[in-house]
């Protein structure tokens, strides 16, 4: 890459770091996972940045890249890396009320891989059904359903989880 | 659910998700320049080599077919000497790698189960004959697959019963229902990958309530740590012995232990994370503690076979800043190779055999053999793909692992021979 491009590159990704890393976080629910995405997907924006900055819309091309990865990384021997030097932690179920901050985690933790990148990119990168089935490479059939089954299986545990912050 | 119910329901998602807390990123833009720099250099010297080694496979291929790979039983067990309490020998080599890949390896794609298009290899055993992974057709590529177990090369369903979910086809899900090497539920279910698929029970210590098991040996002990509440600070090594998964031993005191092999005696190969100590648990009852050697500030060992472990080291604890090195480690001898300049990026994509052949996948070298006396073969790489992410070495030097794309994605599982 030329010395131009890479430094377009280095802007481009040093403000795009934080927003890269909280969609991760969303996605995967873990902060090391998450730094793991990012960091597979910026090496590998380095490697075609001329073409992503060609694209009509940098963020919506980065973006799939980073959902493709973490989608890889759920299917993939990768899921086998540990984090370096510590023992996984243990999936845990959700309980009690919204003002946890880990709750939202939880939630999202009890969805399959597909269904949660539905729902990140939807409801808080706040894509269309079209956007999101490019993001994800399907057919916007298939994007209402996962956005309407990983609704309900989250409508019980959020209503309740209201519920219980209001002291109901 | 209504229209304004999901609607409701996605606004709060929504409030949820922008209130949430997110720790701070780590990722390291410097880091992504440098690592790219070494991609691009690696693709240009592929492109470069391609065509010697188009030739080179493509005759290596008919070679294969004439001579399959040999079975072999798995080795006695040889007398056992003590382990090594500390580094007899330390070599720290600048590899020599070749700028072609081998003339005397050659790379061949799994087969898929008929129907099928996309192969992914999760796991391979130590004697070259099985391998565990997934097949998936194109339609459901992005969300499902099919799990596939490989004998000689064959593919057949592991499971017999409906496709699993994506969500039950997580690697460690499949882990732990086909193989001891992933997380594990309360329950502690690991199970054998062969001959049937059926998945046994591993019982859990008492006073623990899940555990982790990370290696299996030729004979069937599984090895891995339990935890209680803490897991964080406090686990135990743990040996489910062959025949005895209803009766595991715990082998020391708590303490923040990562287990990572076990030789083909039983004996066990873990560290003690707070003092980067390498430790044994030998057979015959003793413990045997290795200081990590002079000059280095973080070790990670990971996957080991007979007296043999491999994992990498680096000179300070964040290994992702920094290049990091990969080891082979003799228990029994106490010898300690470190290859300076095969750097994994931080990653443990590395592993040994029982004889002591490395494999590893290195960031500007791609998919590398070494030898026991330290020679360094470059893995050929098929069509359309950029590098690989290998992922065992048998004891008849068969390598398994899933060739990448230019964007890291994997195109597909493959096996390397070398004559």
């Amino acid at each position: 890459m030329r010395t131009e491009g890479e430094t377009e590159y280095r802007e481009y990704v040093t403000a795009r770091l934080p927003a890269l890393h909280r969609t991760a976080y969303l996605l995967c629910g873990d902060a090391h996972r998450a730094d793991d995405i990012v960091q597979t997907t910026i090496i590998a924006l380095y490697r075609h940045w001329r073409r992503a900055r060609a694209a009509d819309n940098v963020d919506a091309y980065v973006r799939r890249m980073l959902v493709r990865k973490y989608l890889d990384e759920q299917r993939g021997p990768w899921a086998r890396v540990r984090l370096m030097f510590e023992t996984p932690d243990r999936p845990t179920v959700p309980t009690g009320s919204v003002e946890d901050r880990d709750v939202l985690g939880r939630l999202l933790g009890e969805l399959p891989a597909a269904q949660r990148a539905v729902l990140v990119l939807r409801f808080y990168s706040d894509l269309s059904v079209e956007e999101v089935a490019a993001a994800l490479n399907c057919s916007t059939g298939n994007v209402k359903s996962h956005t309407s089954r990983g609704l309900a299986a989250l409508r019980r545990h959020l209503a309740v989880g209201q519920s219980s912050a209001a002291g109901i | 659910m209504s229209a304004d119910e999901e609607q409701g329901t996605g606004q709060a998602l929504r409030t949820l998700m922008l209130q949430a807390e997110v720790p701070p990123a780590r990722s390291d833009v410097g880091l992504a320049v440098r690592l790219g720099r070494r991609a691009e250099r690696r693709r240009r010297i592929t492109a470069a080599t391609g065509a010697l080694a188009v030739v080179g496979v493509v005759g290596l291929i008919a070679t294969t077919v004439l001579r399959p790979a040999d079975r072999r039983d798995p080795p006695e067990l040889a007398a056992a000497g003590p382990f090594a309490t500390s580094v007899t020998d330390l070599e720290q080599i600048e590899a020599r790698v070749p700028e072609a890949s081998s003339s005397r390896c050659s790379v061949e794609p799994l087969a898929a189960l008929p129907g099928f298009d996309f192969t992914q290899v999760l796991v391979g055993d130590s004697t070259g004959r099985y391998i565990v992974g997934s097949s998936a057709s194109k339609a459901d590529r992005s969300s499902s697959g099919t799990r596939v177990l490989w004998d000689n090369g064959v593919p057949s369903r592991l499971v017999r019963d409906e496709p699993a979910s994506d969500r039950d086809l997580s690697a460690s899900t499949m882990m732990r229902d086909i193989g001891p090497w992933g997380p594990s539920g309360p329950s502690g279910t690991v199970g054998s990958p062969y001959p049937d698929g059926q998945a046994r029970k591993l019982t859990l210590p008492p006073g623990y309530d899940h555990a982790v098991a990370s290696a299996i040996n030729g004979r069937g002990d599984v090895v891995g740590v339990a935890a209680g509440q803490d897991a964080y600070k406090l686990r135990v090594p743990v040996i489910w012995p062959a025949g005895g998964y209803d009766a595991p031993r715990v082998l020391d005191e708590p303490g923040r232990y990562e287990v990572e092999g076990v030789t083909a005696d039983g004996s066990v190969i873990g560290t003690l994370v707070d003092t980067q100590e390498m430790r044994v648990w030998g057979a015959d009852g003793t413990t045997s503690t290795v200081p990590m050697p002079d000059g280095w500030g973080q070790m990670s060992l990971w996957v080991g076979s007979g007296d043999w472990i491999s994992g990498l080291v680096a000179r300070d604890h964040d290994v992702y800043q920094q290049p990091s090195a990969t080891l082979r480690w003799n228990v029994r001898t106490g010898k300690l190779s470190i290859f300076t300049n095969l750097d994994t990026g931080g990653v443990p994509r590395m592993a040994v055999n029982s004889e002591g052949w490395l494999m590893v996948a290195t960031e500007e070298y791609g998919p590398l053999l070494v030898a026991p006396d330290g020679a360094v073969e470059r893995l050929p790489l098929p069509a359309g793909a950029e590098n690989a992410h290998l992922v065992s070495i048998s004891d008849n030097g068969m390598v398994t692992g899933n060739a990448q794309d230019s964007t890291d994605n994997y195109v597909g599982g493959v096996t390397w021979k070398c004559r």
